[in-house]
């Protein structure tokens, strides 16, 4: 093995530290193909440097952060030997920390706890009561051999001598009167268990990118000369090295050899499959659902995680489909809804989409009418290609806030969206008072319980949780909320096997060849009839005296323009509702276009 | 007076007070004003007067689906990009099939007066040779003279678009004339580098900085386009260049087997810090955390930033802060013109949560006036 | 007082061989080299013995520090016959007096604390016993009760010079030897012993879980003034102590306190005085540090940990010692021509930056030359080995060699011992006039101190002392 692998350059400790280097070079490396990192178990890392080197990072499979923060590194003729303060900062309410030093529970019910682990590099010194152990890094000079080493109490106990009572006031009569008995454990941390999670996901990503198989010692000395942690009274040091490449002069370290890294974590199937994970976006009419897609395309592919698109329109042409496509593979399915009438469809879609650039996410978007569960059924019969993501779900809360559904209740496709839905995003937040919104949230929390509900404005939400929310889900071993066995609900099941056009719903294209202004386009809007839930298409638009491709968008009484992608030559609208009248559309939209034409 | 005992005295007391005042102020809780309660950074790398920025391209590429075709046709973005078959490097054996070494055999002699026809070849022989675009610009530095130093950050990727880019700008009359100083290659990708030859078929001698952890083809490639110049090998940490402005090198794994990269730091007098990334592959926290560690600029003020901003190499451990917008907001910056690998979206989340991002023009193919776009140009301070 | 009762140490008189500073450099080449042989025999981690590991190595310079203090200072070579003493061939000394030292130092360190402390008293200056503790190796075990042993050494080596220097042998200084030697060496030890209980003891005990509860105060008491359990906190006032004590006898001429003319009052002034030097010092090293290398952290390892900051004090202290006895030793106290006061400001300053320049050329080259670790804060790096090597070098060039190759020894008469006592006793005395320079010279002190505090954080952001 040769650290060059890792670190390119010639290592060169006069010029400044070169552990940290070879730490970020490990933790970047790893994140650089990011279904390695998380078989490895990393749940996200965040680095600190406003002070020194740092970085807090969670490993699966528990719950805590960890921090690691570079301390000192000194070097000898042909090696450098790095040291890091390991810290383990368990969530407040976490039981965990009932163990932990007292003045580590004051920190952590403190309101500027996770502001402070995340800057942990300005903050290692009032954290210090979460130090539980040092990782040493020792690395040859000639990049010849790297060795990682976890220095740990088994259990980190201090005594209390003279007790800690309880403070006047705060205890009732008959409760005891002491936190801490004279003579009682203050703390007493697993140490060095705790910490081996993180040591397993460190080495094992030196093993994996250095692809080399470590040898693995662990020995076990009394406490060390008496400094800070290592006073009171605590534990026997564990000390568990993994060392990589051949060292002659680096004496191997003392202890028993084990056959394998303690504490890695063990990645389910899933994790290690290479087949795209397919999440399913659904949400009613002009909720949204596009401009939510494009932008998380664009979270996924600022971080180079190249999703691929499914998308089913309702309409005969596609026009989210031109949209989105100059950012991402698109697969169309025009004309019906995947749900029932294209079916069969999806897969040779999804085969084609797959063959051509084979994606880490497939999105499936569905047509504003479509329920997920007949979606999710069909789904299971592409195990093969793809594995079952999230249902996301987004809700035009203006909608809903104007159809009464938080007092009079919802139904239909509506009802079964959000009901099926892993994730729910409520729209257009910003359109409604924050007492509306609120009711809002409280009727999606009782349709679905379970479900992540986020608040977002143009459909903008940390597109990060999406991933995390499914990755809890799957760490926990349990599937998400929509993948839960059900019973079908008679009706409901009924429905879900009918078409779109019982319920009455259709959709009529109208070529738009001619300009037009905004008030002609809300004349043909009303003259469509009660029933139009949705409109939109490519307009020639007449504005401030000129003309300017627009595409339209149309909902919940809202009309909206934004500029045409400069490649799309149709011009039309598409009208999708119940009970249309798209003569008198067709007749307006002739006396309209004429009536605002300066023209003619 | 006796001056004499008054000498003696004085030495005696001397000591005395020294030593009698490291006894009681040394340990005492007052001492804590000498201390300083952060450890900022106090590099000083002097000041300068102006900074202005031409945008010659940011478009790397200009359909992102095609690219991402690319990548994972190849086998992903583990991928050593010289092997991608990627113009101008191709050797016609298809996607993820490429060498260093055979396709540079094919443009070789060409390089760097013949550009056209060396890219042509590489249209036959490379894929989506037509999809390559490339990032570069031109910075301006204005010293307290009023002196003005020009450098070219980056140079692009196709041949064609580049030479036409730098001939919109200007920027081959300055290479001409030696008026531009030095260029300053970031790091080694293909959009950022491998344009290489319209520079030097305009100025051979130029001096060029890189990381100091280019791979062999890249040391080799800057050779075999007619590079006759100094090459300076940036380690990591801070590289002053002249009053005012330094490099910072990072050390960070890239995509398509690439490591590090530099930023530049410009602190302007009385404004504050101006900074300008090519890719920020280290990510914008640490690019943000080490200007306030390692430098003291004016006003401790975070002023403007340009170039594209990659937010981090990782995802965070806590999602919600997983986010372009949040990691910002601490800094308070006064001006931001961003584009290249920012995010189209990103670039309107900022505008949205009331970010000073200066709005481009939207022309030459850039895509979003959210942009500061090809042949846009940014001052600080305006 | 009769002739034999002046100890041998002030009745010779130490006369240049040659003129000009050959002599300085002749037995500066002569203790280098023997420094250099003698360091890679026994303590060069490269080396034959390998003694410096580093505690062990530690444990036997210190120790052979104090027993030449003892052997030279308070039995005044008893029981060696002052005529061999003042006779025998310097080289002959030499070597009998050394060798005869490292006998003592073997028999004190393994007979008497090792063999008898440590089985019949305290399980931790004995390895063997040591290791009889659950999860203790080997290595450790050796390590902790050298260094339990050594911590005893760092306290005599302060008492016992301070004994003689500031409370002048007092009361047994009229008995002859072997009383008077017996008689100090006994209240020394005695004295060093509690003190040893109450500071380093702590330490040792902190070190045993659940005994600790039955055997030492723990934690220690001061923890929250020190910021630390660790007995480091003493070991950096208590080396300030021995510094300061060399410095008082040395280039200091026993100034401000020999103004004093009771002779109680003045003793016990000036054992405190320099206990209260010292810890000014030791405060001040702390500062300096946290000015430079920023504040300490609590449970931080190396560098900034509250345990390293203190002995890095002690380690700091050390480094001014070298130059101080070297001036004292071989550059005959330079300069003598001002009046006492100012030549003691004027050494003070040739010691402050003779100790700079020690301390940059050892981070600078010791790894290289010693075979110690780089950087300052690593656990196997022990500058005071190396400088306390050195200087028992040095001692035995000048005790017990009289100065040899460079200077050649002549006896005072007594007559000529008392003459020098009596004029110094003229010298030192106290003038009304001193008064307004006195005020005017604190206050230019205080100013310096602040001016120190005040550039240090600058100058440690512009110069690198050290990489």
């Amino acid at each position: 093995m040769s650290l060059h692998t890792l670190l390119p350059r010639p290592l060169d400790p006069e010029t400044g530290p070169e552990s940290p280097a070879i730490l970020t070079a490990l933790l970047s490396g790893i994140h650089l193909d990011r279904r390695q990192a998380r078989a490895l178990g990393w749940r996200g890392v965040r680095p600190s440097a406003l002070h020194g080197p740092a970085w807090t990072c969670r490993v699966a499979p528990l719950p805590h952060i960890f921090g690691l923060v570079f301390l000192d590194e000194c070097t000898q003729e042909e090696s450098l030997h790095g040291t890091f303060a390991a810290y383990v900062f368990p969530a407040a309410q976490d039981a965990l920390l009932d163990s932990f030093p007292l003045r580590a529970l004051e920190i952590a019910l403190g309101p500027d706890y996770t502001d402070a682990v995340r800057e942990l590099s300005a903050h290692a010194e009032v954290l210090a009561p979460f130090c539980l152990g040092q990782v040493d890094l020792a690395a040859a000079r000639d990049g010849s051999w790297l060795s990682l080493a976890l220095s740990a109490p088994a259990r980190l106990r201090l005594v209390s001598r003279g007790g800690v009572p309880v403070p006047p006031g705060a205890a009732a009569q008959d409760a005891p009167q002491w936190l801490v008995p004279p003579g009682g454990l203050e703390c007493d941390v697993p140490a060095f268990r705790l910490l081996v999670r993180l040591f397993a996901a460190l080495a094992g990503t030196a093993a994996r990118l250095l692809d080399a198989e470590p040898d693995v010692r662990l020995h076990h000395t009394a406490p060390a000369p008496p400094d800070e942690a290592a006073a009171h009274g605590e534990d026997r040091q564990l000390h568990l090295s993994a060392s990589f490449g051949s060292a002659p002069r680096a004496a191997p370290a003392p202890g028993k050899r084990l056959a394998s890294l303690p504490g890695r974590y063990v990645p389910r199937p899933d994790e290690l499959s290479c087949l795209p994970v397919m999440h399913v976006l659904t949400g009613f009419l002009g909720s949204g659902k596009t401009t939510f897609l494009r932008r998380w395309l664009d979270f996924l592919n600022g971080r180079e995680r190249y999703a691929s698109v499914i998308q089913n329109e309702f309409g005969q042409v596609g026009l989210d489909a031109a949209l989105t496509r100059s950012e991402t593979r698109v697969e169309a399915l025009d004309e019906g809804c995947v749900c029932c009438t294209l079916a069969d469809a999806l897969r040779p879609g999804l085969q084609r989409l797959l063959a051509d650039a084979p994606a880490e996410q497939v999105i499936l978007e569905t047509t504003g009418l479509a329920n997920p569960g007949n979606v999710l059924r069909s789904l299971d019969d592409l195990a093969e290609f793809v594995q079952p993501g999230l249902v996301i779900t987004v809700v035009d809360s203006l909608e809903w806030h104007r159809g009464g559904y938080a007092t009079q209740g919802v139904s239909g496709v509506r009802l079964s969206q959000v009901q099926q839905a892993d994730v729910i995003i409520a729209n257009k937040a910003d359109t409604l008072a924050e007492k509306d919104f609120e009711d809002i949230l409280r009727t999606l929390r009782a349709c679905n319980a379970k479900a992540c509900i986020l608040p977002a404005v143009q459909g903008n939400i940390a597109f990060a949780r999406l991933d995390a929310f499914l990755a809890d889900w799957q760490d926990a071993r349990t599937r998400p909320p929509s993948r839960q066995p059900r019973l079908p609900i008679l009706a409901q099941a009924r429905g879900a096997l009918g078409t779109h056009a019982d319920e009455g719903f259709a959709s009529h294209t109208l070529p738009m060849q001619a300009p037009v202004d905004e008030s002609a386009l809300r004349r043909m809007l009303d003259a469509a009839g009660p029933g139009l839930c949705r409109a939109k298409g490519i307009v020639d638009l007449l504005h401030a005296g000129g003309v300017v491709p627009a595409v339209v968008q149309y909902a919940a009484g809202q009309l909206e323009f934004e500029a045409a992608p400069q490649d799309e030559d149709a011009r039309y609208l598409v009208f999708i509702g119940i009970d249309l009248a798209p003569r008198e559309v067709v007749a307006t939209a002739r006396g309209g276009a004429v009536a605002a034409s300066p023209a003619a | 007076m006796n001056r004499r005992e008054f000498v003696k005295g004085a030495a005696l007391g001397v000591g005395m007070g020294a030593i009698g005042a490291m006894g009681v102020y040394s340990y005492s809780p007052m001492r804590r004003a000498f201390l300083k309660d952060v450890k900022r950074g106090t590099a000083d790398i002097g000041v300068c007067k102006a900074v202005r920025i031409t945008n010659i391209s940011e478009t790397s590429w200009f359909d992102n689906g095609v690219f991402m075709q690319d990548v994972t046709g190849a086998g992903g973005l583990l991928v050593d990009q010289y092997t991608f078959n990627w113009a101008p490097f191709g050797n016609g054996k298809g996607v993820g099939k490429g060498s260093y070494a055979e396709g540079i055999k094919q443009i070789k002699p060409l390089l760097p007066n013949k550009l056209e026809e060396a890219w042509a070849i590489a249209q036959e022989k490379s894929v989506h040779a037509d999809n390559a675009g490339g990032f570069s610009c031109l910075v301006e530095i204005e010293d307290m003279d009023g002196n003005v130093t020009k450098y070219l950050f980056d140079t692009g990727w196709n041949y064609v678009w580049m030479d036409t880019c730098y001939k919109r700008e200007g920027i081959d009359t300055m290479l001409a004339n030696n008026e531009i100083k030095a260029m300053i290659q970031t790091h080694e990708h293909m959009d950022h580098f491998w344009g290489l030859p319209a520079v030097t078929r305009y100025n051979p001698n130029i001096h060029i900085y890189t990381p100091n952890s280019f791979y062999p083809e890249g040391k080799q490639y800057i050779k075999d386009c007619g590079h006759v110049g100094k090459v300076t090998e940036v380690p990591k940490g801070l590289h002053k260049i002249q009053d005012g402005v330094a490099l910072y090198g990072f050390d960070c794994p890239i995509i398509f087997r690439v490591f590090g990269e530099i930023s530049m730091y410009c602190n302007v007098k009385d404004v504050g810090l101006v900074s300008i990334t090519g890719c920020c592959h280290q990510g914008i926290i640490l690019f943000a955390d080490t200007a306030y560690k390692e430098l003291a600029y004016e006003k401790d003020q975070f002023y403007g930033l340009y170039g594209g901003l990659h937010i981090s190499p990782f995802d965070d451990w806590d999602p919600k802060y997983d986010d372009l917008v949040i990691g910002l907001k601490k800094w308070d910056l006064q001006k931001v013109g961003c584009n290249h690998c920012t995010g189209l979206i990103t670039a309107q989340k900022f505008v949205d949560a009331g970010y000073p991002v200066v709005k481009g023009s939207a022309r030459f193919r850039s895509k979003t006036t959210n942009y500061l776009g090809n042949g846009d140009v940014i001052k600080f301070p305006s | 007082m009769a002739e034999h009762d002046i100890p041998y140490l002030e009745e010779r008189k130490l006369i240049k061989r040659w003129r000009g500073p050959l002599p300085m450099l002749a037995n500066l080449a002569l203790t280098l080299s023997i420094f250099a042989v003698t360091w890679w025999i026994f303590q060069d981690p490269r080396g034959v013995m390998r003694f410096y590991t580093p505690y062990v190595g530690y444990n036997y310079c210190r120790w052979w520090l104090i027993i030449l203090i003892w052997m030279a200072y308070i039995f005044d070579f008893w029981p060696f016959k002052k005529d061999w003493v003042r006779h025998a061939h310097p080289v002959q000394k030499g070597v009998v007096l050394s060798l005869v030292s490292v006998g003592i130092m073997i028999l004190i360190i393994h007979g008497f604390f090792e063999g008898v402390l440590g089985n019949t008293a305290f399980a931790y200056f004995n390895p063997a016993q040591l290791q009889k503790l659950p999860g203790i190796t080997e290595f450790y075990a050796v390590e902790y009760a050298a260094q339990a042993c050594m911590m005893f050494a760092v306290i005599a080596s302060w008492i016992s010079p301070a004994w003689i220097v500031a409370l002048e042998g007092r009361p047994w200084e009229n008995q002859k030897q072997p009383v008077k030697g017996l008689s100090i060496w006994i209240g020394t030890f005695c004295l060093s012993l509690v003190i040893y209980f109450m500071t380093m003891h702590n330490h040792m005990g902190i070190l045993y879980y659940p005994w600790q509860y039955f055997t030492a105060i723990t934690p220690p008491y001061w923890e929250n003034f020190a910021h630390t359990v660790s007995a480091n906190f003493h070991v950096a006032w208590i080396m300030c102590c021995t510094v300061v004590v060399w410095f008082m006898e040395g280039i200091w001429e026993r100034y401000p306190f020999c103004l004093i003319k009771t002779p109680w009052l003045r003793r016990f002034a000036m054992f405190f005085g320099i206990i209260a030097i010292s810890v000014s010092l030791c405060f001040f090293f702390w500062y300096m540090q946290e000015l430079v290398w920023g504040d300490a952290i609590r449970g931080h390892r190396r560098d900034a940990a509250p345990d390293w900051r203190w002995l890095h004090v002690g380690e700091t202290a050390i480094f001014f010692l070298v130059p101080a006895l070297f001036l004292q030793f071989y550059g005959g106290n330079w300069p003598n021509k001002f009046s006492t006061q100012v030549n003691v400001l004027l050494r003070t300053l040739i010691v402050i930056a003779g100790g700079i320049a020690v301390y940059c050329l050892y981070y600078k080259y010791a790894h290289f030359l010693l075979g110690t670790q780089k950087g300052f804060s690593h656990p196997q790096q022990f500058p005071m080995i190396p400088m306390i090597w050195l200087i028992n070098i040095w001692l035995i060039n000048w005790w017990f060699m009289d100065g040899w190759p460079g200077w050649r020894r002549e006896l005072r008469s007594a007559e000529e011992v008392r003459a020098g006592e009596r004029a110094i006793e003229e010298r030192d005395t106290w003038h009304p006039a001193m008064a307004p320079g006195l005020v005017v010279g604190i206050v230019v002190g205080v100013v310096v101190y602040f001016a120190i505090v005040a550039a240090l954080p600058w100058f440690s952001a512009h110069f690198t002392l050290v990489q």
